[in-house]
């Protein structure tokens, strides 16, 4: 059994606190992810599966429990610090692509690589091979609004995988595409995980598509009601 | 992320709304371009008045007899021993030559003459020192001037006016012509030089053959003729060498006549330079450019709150783009520093432009000038040199403003997207 890498540990998410409007989305969630897994998170909409996903992402803190990544404890970071984990060791796919509106595909796979400062030379041959990777070589100069919903998901996959981190997590990638390109995501996400040992967290709607991972949690109403599959299987 | 991803990357932002960033530059482009346009005018006119009073004369270094104790209740009677006398004067100028001229000037008469085809000319005599002609500015086009030498040895020397030399109407020269004048006073004087003469010269051109001009003679010619050598002066004015630094030339006759009056009991010299009075007009005049250049830096404030603006505008614009690249590892410098640099690089090319247009203004404000100059006010026109000068000073501060205006209305924007929350900015519709 490998290390784990993502450890939830009685996570609390309430949003507008000391509002009228005060609610508590996430109810002491916990989860132990091992590194090289391939979760699914499944649940109705509104469940609170990108509010987890985010504080995962460590793009948004809990209000209450602990949230332990490769063993260290993230509940006292600084923004900054927190920006350098992203940056280095977490990719993100989303539903919506969030790709820079007239930027190149290079010039946005690139981005991650800039911030972590690494030489322009070294990020563009990067860059290169991995939207050679996704199969998107031919349309490097492309700007986002040139580019259909799968191709802009391969371009953020590349993005993802820019600074090489051990974590991918996609926020429904393939909610937003045809089956036939879904399915050809889901194909690349395989093959991270397969080929380069990638942890993979993917929230997605289709019961279909979760079958393929190692493990399917689902959430409803922001608690974990069934956590089966992977190693406990 | 360096300072040159930067710079690119404020172009590349820049270039996504062309029009936007233009009309954020243009207050920035009119507050600089009317700082620059205003000063360069003071500076033209101050340079335009201190060339046209020192021009005219009015730079003289003034010599006048004053009563040593003029709170006394008895007044005591000026004499003719009190007076300045003409060796004294003459004594000053052996003394430190080429530091003064004589200026004065002694009225003759009108007398006649009669040219190489038997017409009668009239001319005005006038006895003159040598500093008479930059005093009154006349410029000499061809031979000399009267010389301290014509003047001390009582030469029949004389400068003619160019329409004179066209009356006179000789294919040769007429330097080195000897001409007879006639009249209550009859003598001959030999021409030496020709001074030039527009305002009379236009005329003799539209038709006026008859005009008369000034025939300049030595001072002491015509003071010779007169019978009456004025010798004894109370106020007598210099004309000093432009090159010599004005305050040596005061100090240096002061000394020459404290010397000569020593064991005068009433009576003293002061000597006073007028320049003095033209510079502190000058320094008036930069007083007035510098107030209005402020008056004109409240545009390039207003041009600051805009570009504060359309910052404000485009972080609110661009929140996802800010969520995202925040979400890809962007530090809070990094988005701070992308705002700024872009504000910056808004005010620096509307600065630059500004600049641009200011230089153009001020060149073509002058041409506009020059040639009103030339058809309002034609008779001096000619003694007035107006030259466009920009204020470089104007300029390298206004580069300054530029930076400096897009750091400070840069910076509040650019902490506001700096400190957002990276999920709230991805949320962001
Ligand atoms: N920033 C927020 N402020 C208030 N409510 C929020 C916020 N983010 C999410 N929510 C609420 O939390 C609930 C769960 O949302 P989310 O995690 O996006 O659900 P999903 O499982 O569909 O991804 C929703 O009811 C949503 O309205
Ligand atoms: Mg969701």
């Amino acid at each position: 059994m490998s290390e784990s890498i993502i450890r939830i540990d009685n996570v609390v998410k309430t949003f507008n606190i000391g509002m009228e409007n005060e609610l508590e989305i996430l109810h002491k969630i916990c989860i132990d992810i091992k590194e090289g897994e391939f979760v699914a998170i499944v649940g109705s909409s509104g469940a609170g599966k990108s509010t987890l996903m985010n504080i995962i992402g460590l793009l948004d803190k809990p209000t209450a429990g602990r949230y332990t990544l490769n063993g260290i404890d993230t509940s006292n970071m600084k923004d900054d610090e927190l920006s350098e984990i992203r940056n280095s060791q977490i990719g993100f796919v989303f539903q919506t692509f969030n790709l820079i509106p007239r930027m190149t595909a290079l010039k946005n796979v690139e981005l991650p690589m800039m911030y972590k400062g690494i030489p322009q030379k070294e990020r563009t041959a990067k860059a290169k091979k991995l939207l050679e990777m996704v199969g998107m070589d031919d349309r490097m100069s492309h700007q986002p609004n040139q580019l259909s919903g799968g191709q802009k998901q391969r371009v953020s996959i590349a993005r993802a995988m820019a600074n090489d981190p051990a974590i991918i997590l996609a926020d429904e990638p393939t909610g937003a595409l045809d089956t036939v390109t879904g399915r050809m995501i889901m194909d690349i996400f395989h093959k991270l995980n397969k080929e380069n040992g990638k942890t993979i967290v993917l929230i997605t709607h289709s019961r279909e598509l979760a079958q393929e991972t190692d493990r399917i949690i689902t959430i409803s109403d922001g608690k974990i009601i069934s956590d089966k599959g992977g190693y406990e299987i | 992320m360096t300072f040159f991803e930067c710079i690119k990357m404020a172009f590349s932002s820049m270039r996504m709304n062309k029009m936007r960033s233009f009309l954020t530059m243009l207050g920035i482009i009119i507050g600089i371009s009317s700082v620059i346009t205003i000063s360069s005018i003071g500076s033209t006119i101050k340079k335009t008045v201190s060339n046209s009073m020192f021009g005219f004369g009015m730079a003289t270094i003034d010599l006048s007899v004053i009563e040593r104790d003029y709170t006394s209740s008895t007044p005591v009677k000026i004499t003719e021993n009190d007076m300045i006398t003409y060796e004294m004067l003459e004594g000053l100028l052996e003394e430190y030559p080429g530091d003064y001229e004589l200026v004065a000037s002694d009225y003759l008469d009108t007398c006649e003459t009669i040219n190489s085809k038997n017409e009668a000319i009239v001319l005005d005599v006038m006895g003159i020192q040598p500093g008479y002609m930059n005093y009154t500015m006349k410029k000499m086009v061809k031979g000399r001037n009267i010389t301290a030498r014509d003047v001390k040895e009582t030469k029949h020397t004389a400068v003619v006016s160019e329409v004179f030399e066209l009356q006179y109407g000789n294919d040769e020269s007429i330097i080195g012509k000897t001409i007879s004048l006639n009249g209550t006073y009859n003598f001959e004087v030999t021409v030496v030089g020709v001074y030039s003469d527009k305002k009379t010269l236009q005329k003799y051109n539209l038709g006026e053959k008859n005009i008369s001009t000034t025939i300049l003679t030595p001072y002491s010619l015509v003071g010779k003729l007169k019978g009456n050598q004025k010798t004894k002066f109370g106020y007598v004015e210099l004309q000093p060498n432009p090159e010599v630094d004005p305050g040596i030339l005061v100090i240096q006759a002061q000394q020459y006549f404290d010397r000569l009056y020593e064991r005068n009991e009433n009576w003293e010299i002061n000597v006073f330079d007028c320049g003095e009075a033209t510079k502190s007009l000058t320094v008036v005049i930069d007083i007035l450019a510098i107030a209005f250049s402020l008056i004109a830096a409240i545009s390039l404030i207003v041009g600051g709150v805009g570009v504060m603006n359309i910052m404000l505008v485009s972080v609110v614009e661009r929140t996802s783009e800010i969520g995202i690249r925040k979400a890809l590892g962007a530090k809070t410098k990094s988005i701070k520093r992308q705002f700024v640099t872009e504000s910056v690089i808004i005010c620096l090319i509307g600065g630059t432009i500004g600049i641009i247009f200011g230089l153009i203004s001020t060149y073509a404000l002058g041409f506009i000038a020059k040639y009103m100059l030339n058809t309002l006010a034609a008779d001096v026109a000619e003694s007035i040199t107006l030259e466009p000068t920009p204020s470089l000073l104007a300029i390298i501060i206004s580069v300054i403003c530029s930076v400096l205006i897009g750091v400070i209305f840069g910076s509040s924007p650019a902490k506001r997207a700096a400190k957002m929350n990276p999920i709230d900015a991805l949320r962001f519709e």
